[in-house]
This record gives structure tokens, sequence and C-alpha cells, in this order.
């Protein structure tokens, strides 16, 4: 079934409007498997906003009222999406300027084309292409040397804040590691695929003669290839000595054997199962 | 001397379902009952109370996102009377065990939905304010201060996206989340996730806020 489909399914399960069968699979997948709950959040949320959108049908709107709509959270989070959408709405107009402009640059590099088209001309476009794409090669290889992708950034914008002080990380799948724990493996640490929470959180023993205020880089190796990049993690002190804490989302956590490798050399070994 | 720690621990863990259970569902069950499931679930007694803990929490879930109001205590009498039934039956091994939890769970479910359409008339008030032609809250109202001081918590890009996210309504909605998930070099389920986290921190953060000026 595509995503549509399968998301259509789950309003219906959510409205109370789906078939005994559909009930009965989704149900069960709720019971079962802890990854379909954000899959089932998702529905949630999109729910309320075709609620919001006056996108569902006077009939689902009377499901969404006497289904749906009965648990305080629900109505919370039905608050909240809607004064989240209105404040949006109001104040990101820089979007639609963005959009705009946009939208004007593309009937620019439309005339630009016209103009540049004429054989007279042509030299001069192929030698403006070369720049262009110069460039681009310049700022993605030389002028981002953090070399991370999206991900990984949004990931050292998490891993830059006070992990001390970041409430939410109570709740994350918790493993420490001592450097060159991958050399013996009975002592291998394990982490359960099936029971990690979405982001986890890596406390790594470091030397007790780090400066406090060193940055380290990291990198994930799995079969010899690196699969996830860390940089600019900072050193937290703790009751046996000092260690890096980092977050890294469970995604690139697949079953197998993994290498923590730090840019001071260190390297700490686990195993996902 | 661990074997003994965790049996230990699984009294314990057993009274302390029990005296949960007696707490606050309809079904009552005994000392019996309880060793009874346990021991359908698993033959081994610490396997048995991991189960158990798993089966609960797949139980709470799948009340709460039927609607239901208090899922805890539903999860905890599906369970009840499964255990009590127990007594009674002989299983084949072809007996699914998740699939027997379910088919008292949506009986139980909708016995509940009878107390539900009670709320339900209650929530269909509440909401008349969210309907799309009325103005939702007034600039410099509780709800908008505290938006803007929890949205501030989080970096500029962050609430960036967020607010980008929920600025388009019904027929751009879609085409624009793509474009935004393209933007940020993720696919559209990533950034659904990434949203629904942030918009969870928001929420948080609202409620408190909006808790604390209420006090």
């Amino acid at each position: 079934m595509d995503k549509r489909g399968e998301n259509a399914k789950l309003k219906q399960f959510l409205l109370g409007s789906s078939s005994e069968p559909d009930s009965e699979e989704i149900g069960v997948r709720i019971i079962t498997d802890r990854n379909f709950d954000e899959k089932m959040s998702f529905a949630e949320e999109e729910l309320i906003e075709d609620f919001l959108d006056d996108a569902l049908t006077a009939e689902e709107k009377e499901l969404f009222y006497a289904n749906f709509l009965t648990t305080p959270e629900r109505i919370e989070l039905l608050e909240e999406t809607a004064l989240l959408r209105e404040y949006a709405q109001t104040n990101f107009t820089k979007t639609s300027e963005n959009l705009t402009e946009e939208k004007k640059s593309g009937s620019f590099f439309e005339s630009l084309r016209l103009f540049l088209s004429s054989n007279l001309l042509r030299p001069i476009a192929a030698v403006l292409i070369i720049l262009v794409i110069g460039a681009v090669v310049w700022r993605v290889a030389v002028y981002d040397a953090s070399g991370l992708s999206q991900i990984e950034k949004d990931y050292a914008a998490l891993n830059a804040r006070d992990l001390n002080n970041a409430p939410e990380i109570a709740n994350l799948t918790n493993q420490s590691l001592a450097a060159g724990t991958f050399r013996d493996t009975d002592s291998t640490a394990k982490l359960n695929g099936a029971n990690l929470t979405e982001n986890v959180l890596f406390r790594l023993a470091l030397p007790p003669e780090t400066p406090k205020d060193r940055l380290f880089n990291l990198e994930l190796v799995k079969g010899g290839q690196t699969v996830f990049k860390q940089t600019g993690l900072r050193v937290y002190q703790n009751q046996n000595g000092q260690e890096l804490k980092v977050i890294l989302p469970k995604t690139v956590l697949s079953k197998g054997s993994y290498q923590i490798k730090l840019s001071s050399g260190g390297s700490y070994g686990f195993a996902v199962e | 001397m661990q074997i003994e720690q965790n049996g230990i621990i699984l009294v314990v863990l057993k009274r302390k379902l029990l005296q949960i259970n007696r707490m606050r569902t309809k079904t009552e069950i005994t000392q019996e009952d309880l060793v009874r499931l346990l021991g359908w679930l698993a033959p081994d007694e610490e396997e048995a109370a991991h189960k158990y803990e798993e089966i609960r929490k797949g139980l709470i879930k799948f009340f709460y996102f039927r609607g239901c109001t208090d899922s805890e205590t539903l999860a905890d009498e599906t369970i009840n009377r499964v255990s009590v039934k127990l007594a009674g039956i002989e299983f084949d091994g072809n007996v699914k065990q998740i699939t027997y939890f379910y088919s008292f769970a949506s009986r139980i479910y909708l016995e509940d939905l009878t107390e539900r359409k009670k709320i339900a008339a209650k929530s269909k008030q509440i909401v008349s304010k969210f309907e799309k032609k009325d103005k939702l809250e007034k600039t410099n109202s509780p709800g908008t201060v505290c938006l803007e001081k929890c949205l501030a918590k989080h970096p500029p890009q962050e609430r960036q996206i967020l607010l980008k996210y929920y600025s388009f309504g019904k027929n751009e909605k879609t085409a624009m989340r793509k474009n935004l998930a393209e933007e940020q070099g993720i696919n559209i389920e990533y950034l659904h996730t990434k949203i629904s986290r942030l918009r969870k921190t928001v929420g948080d953060c609202l409620r408190k806020c909006l808790n604390d000026i209420k006090l």
C-alpha cells in the first residue's frame, strides 16, 4: 500500500470508521510494534490539520467529535496546533516573500537564457556556465568546511547545546562506552535495536588529561564506512572524570558492529543487535 | 546471586501489578490468575514479566489511539479479563497471544464508547472556537505570548522550519512541505518526524507557560 493510502487508513482508524479487518491489523500493530507510534502520531496530527482546514466531510466531522476528540491530550494538541498555525500564518510572511523572490529570479533566468541564446553571445554563455559551476564546487567542497550533511548539521546543533541541562535526554537510550572496548568481543557493549529510542545518547569516557575546552570531531563507522559524522563536540565533567556526550539518531544504528572514532584517535566499539 | 536478585524483583513486581490492578479495574484477579497469565506468556518468569510489560505498554497505546480517556486502566482491565478467562481454557499452539489480547481490548473499547459519547458533546462545545471562520487568538493573548517565549528557546533554524511548516493552509501545504523537505536535504517522512518532535517540545513548554500564567 502507498503511504497516502496507509495514512488514510490510519485516519479512518482514529475516527473509528475503519473496517473490522483494518481495525484488527492496525490495532495489533499498535500493540506489538513500537516503531508504529510515530506513524500513528503523524496521522493524529494530520487529522487535526484536516479539521482545522475544514477538509473533513460532515460525517467525518461528527466522528471527529464523537470518537477522536475525546481525550484531554487531543484537545490540547488541537489547541496547540491551531495556535501554532495561526501564529505561523500571520508571522511567517518571509516565506511568501521568499517565494515571490524565487518566482522573480525564475523569470530573470528565463530572460538571461533568451539573451544568451543568440549566436554572438554563446562563448560568453559557456564561460559564465563554467564560472557558476566552479563557484558551486568551491562552495560545496571548500567553503562548507564542516562537510556535514543536513541531518548531521541538525544533530550538530542538538549536540552543541549543554546536554547536562537538556531535560529531554533523560528519556533517551543511554550508552556509556570506554575507549578500546571494540577489541574485546566479549565485553563489546550491546544495544538492543528493538528497544532504542528515536535518539540515542552516547557517553564516551575520555582520558583524564583531556583539556576541558577541547572540541572533538566524531565519526560513526560501520564495516569500514563512515555512516555519520559530528563536529565540535564538547567535554563534560562527571564524577569519574571527563566524557563526551553525543546524541545520534536511531536511523543510523541498524544491526551490526560499530566503531565511534574521535579526532583525538580514541576509538569506542559497540554492537546493535 | 543475580538469579536470587531477579527473583526478588519479580516477586515485588507481581505484588505491585496485583495492587495496581485491584485499585482501578472492574475485573479483579487473584495471585493464581496472575501466575497463570505469566506462565501462559512465557515459561521463563523473567521473560514472562518482560512480555507482560510490553503487552501492557502496547495496550495503553492502543486505547490512547482509540481515543479512550483512561488508557492505563483499560489496559489493566484487558489484562485482568484475559487472566481470568485463561482459567477455563486449553490453548492449542495456533492461538496468537496478541490476537487474543486484541479481541478483549476491542470489546473493552466498545464498552468505553458509551462513556466517551458523553464527553464528545462537551468537546464539541470546546472546539467550536477552532472552526475555520473564527479568529483564534489575538496578538498579545497569553497563548501568543507563551508561544513566542517557547519558540525563542529554539535556535533560529528550528524556529524557521517549524513556522514555515505550519504557515501554509489546505491547498498549498502538501507541495510546500515537500519543498521544505527538499530545502533541508531530508525526505518528507523525516521532516514530519522532526516537526512532530519540535512541536511536542514547544507544546510542553506552552502548557507549562500557560499554567504559570493562570497561577
